[in-house]
């Protein structure tokens, strides 16, 4: 008997010990976004953010409609890119490329922040740009930045409200139900390596998902669920848009339905819902993808010109 | 809507008729599933430690009837008293069922599934009180099989009302 208890206890402490003890992953490349030896180029290129582009904005420019793009979870600007040249040649807005907070710097960083961490860099942008007198700003987010955007629409204390948000892909409900589990399982689970992305995007998206950041992303669409629940009511003057794809393997397309049901704007109306045929997370970015096809390069181009118009007059 | 309350009223009708062997009982439920959803079931005990039960669980009247999903769950389920100590007891649990979603007709949504199959395993504790007619449990649930929006730990809180 005493034996017995004696292997329980040794097992109990060995799990916490192997759960304590989680090591820093040793392949991290230099070349990776990963390594704290290379920086996500908008970290230091002041023409990424709209507010640092222009040192002193004409009336023009301040006119001029801004969408502030926000990317997704482990990824960085690089996820708005195509969309950015693309507007801006086509379209009279621009186009501010937000990094989140923790993303694009380190695998440390990123392990250590909360998802309030994550979002700060999106706010800190808008106000920057209403303070400069920027008239016409949106709000688009890709998968988590979404979600984040969503997060701030119900918490913040709007001067100025955008003229329009805009939701790609959005996280509420995540495809993969393990990640329900992190909270609970978090000190027994190892860090996750992304085997979806290729050598080339490896300088653009983290390739490992530390624990601790599945924990806050969780703890992030856990809390959009809730809010959604009780209703979110965007400020007057905003119109809302919600794209999704039918398949996408990352987000589960019933996010879009409860983003739909969640969300009203400041006349009690629905936002406007399409869905699209593809099997694609975030098809607003088609860029380094290996299986595109014609329907998805329609499918981003219908998603593009619905942004567009919906900031210009 | 109909379809449920036919589920409703056949579950309880075979439950009459098992009640004229055994004492049924009546189970207000709390499930802590992707909703809180609450639920009702009968229970009916075959033999020693083992008993059958049918439930049905709603978010109809917490998140549903705010902005999340309708979700109805129809539930049929096993208890194996594995382990009894004075009036407490540890048992198992096997449940197999059907969730359906009431979406909103809306043509972007019609690839969106509306209903799916239920698979879980399960442990709990019971404890009857012994003055009370009243058994308070427990349960931790796994789904085998889940639907889009289920998680796949579920956790459950029962109070059981014997009425006969």
């Amino acid at each position: 008997m005493n034996q017995q208890r004696l292997i329980m206890i040794a097992s109990i402490l060995m799990l916490l010990f192997m759960g304590c003890t989680r090591n820093s992953p040793t392949d991290i490349q230099p070349s990776w976004l990963d390594s704290s030896d290379y920086l996500a180029p908008s970290l230091s290129d002041p023409n990424y953010l709209v507010s640092s582009r222009f040192e002193s904005p004409s009336d023009l420019i301040l006119n001029t409609p801004v969408i502030i793009a926000v990317h997704g979870f482990t990824a960085s600007t690089f996820e708005w890119q195509e969309f950015k040249t693309y507007a801006e040649a086509n379209a009279n807005v621009l186009v501010s490329l937000v990094l989140l907070g923790a993303h694009g710097r380190s695998y440390d960083s990123f392990k250590q922040a909360s998802w309030q961490d994550w979002a700060a860099p999106i706010m800190e942008e808008y106000n920057r740009l209403v303070e400069l007198g920027y008239t016409q700003i949106g709000l688009a987010g890709a998968s988590t930045g979404g979600t984040l955007i969503a997060n701030a629409i119900e918490t913040t204390l709007w001067q100025q409200a955008p003229r329009a948000v805009f939701f790609v892909d959005t996280l509420v409900v995540p495809k993969d139900k393990m990640l329900y589990l992190v909270p609970y399982a978090h000190y027994f689970l190892s860090d996750q390596k992304s085997k979806s992305i290729n050598d080339a995007d490896r300088a653009y998206w983290y390739t490992y998902r530390p624990v601790e950041a599945l924990k806050q992303l969780e703890s992030v669409a856990e809390t959009l669920r809730s809010q959604l629940e009780w209703g979110i009511t965007l400020p007057a003057g905003t119109s809302g848009f919600i794209f999704q794809s039918q398949r996408d393997p990352t987000v589960d397309p019933i996010s879009a339905y409860l983003l739909y049901k969640g969300l009203r704007d400041s006349h009690g109306n629905r936002l406007s819902v399409s869905t699209y045929d593809s099997d694609l997370h975030v098809l607003t970015r088609l860029d380094n993808r290996d299986l595109v096809t014609d329907k998805d390069r329609q499918n981003q181009r219908d998603i593009y010109t619905q942004i567009i118009s919906a900031m210009t007059p | 809507m109909n379809k449920t309350l036919f589920f409703i009223f056949y579950w309880i009708f075979i439950s009459s008729h098992l009640l004229l062997a055994r004492p049924l009982s009546f189970n207000m439920l709390w499930d802590f599933n992707f909703y809180k959803e609450p639920g009702l079931s009968l229970s009916y005990p075959i033999k020693r430690g083992l008993s059958l039960d049918a439930s049905y669980h709603t978010s109809r009247f917490g998140a549903g009837a705010r902005n999340g999903l309708n979700i109805d769950h129809f539930l049929l389920g096993v208890n194996w008293a594995v382990l009894k100590k004075k009036n407490a007891s540890l048992f198992t649990r096997l449940e197999i069922g059907r969730s359906k979603y009431e979406l909103e007709a809306l043509s972007a949504f019609q690839f969106l599934e509306t209903q799916s199959s239920i698979l879980a395993l399960g442990v709990g504790i019971s404890y009857r009180f012994s003055r009370l007619p009243l058994r308070l449990e427990t349960t931790g649930l796994y789904h085998l099989i889940q639907s889009s929006t289920t998680k796949p730990l579920g956790f459950r809180l029962g109070m059981e009302i014997p009425f006969l």
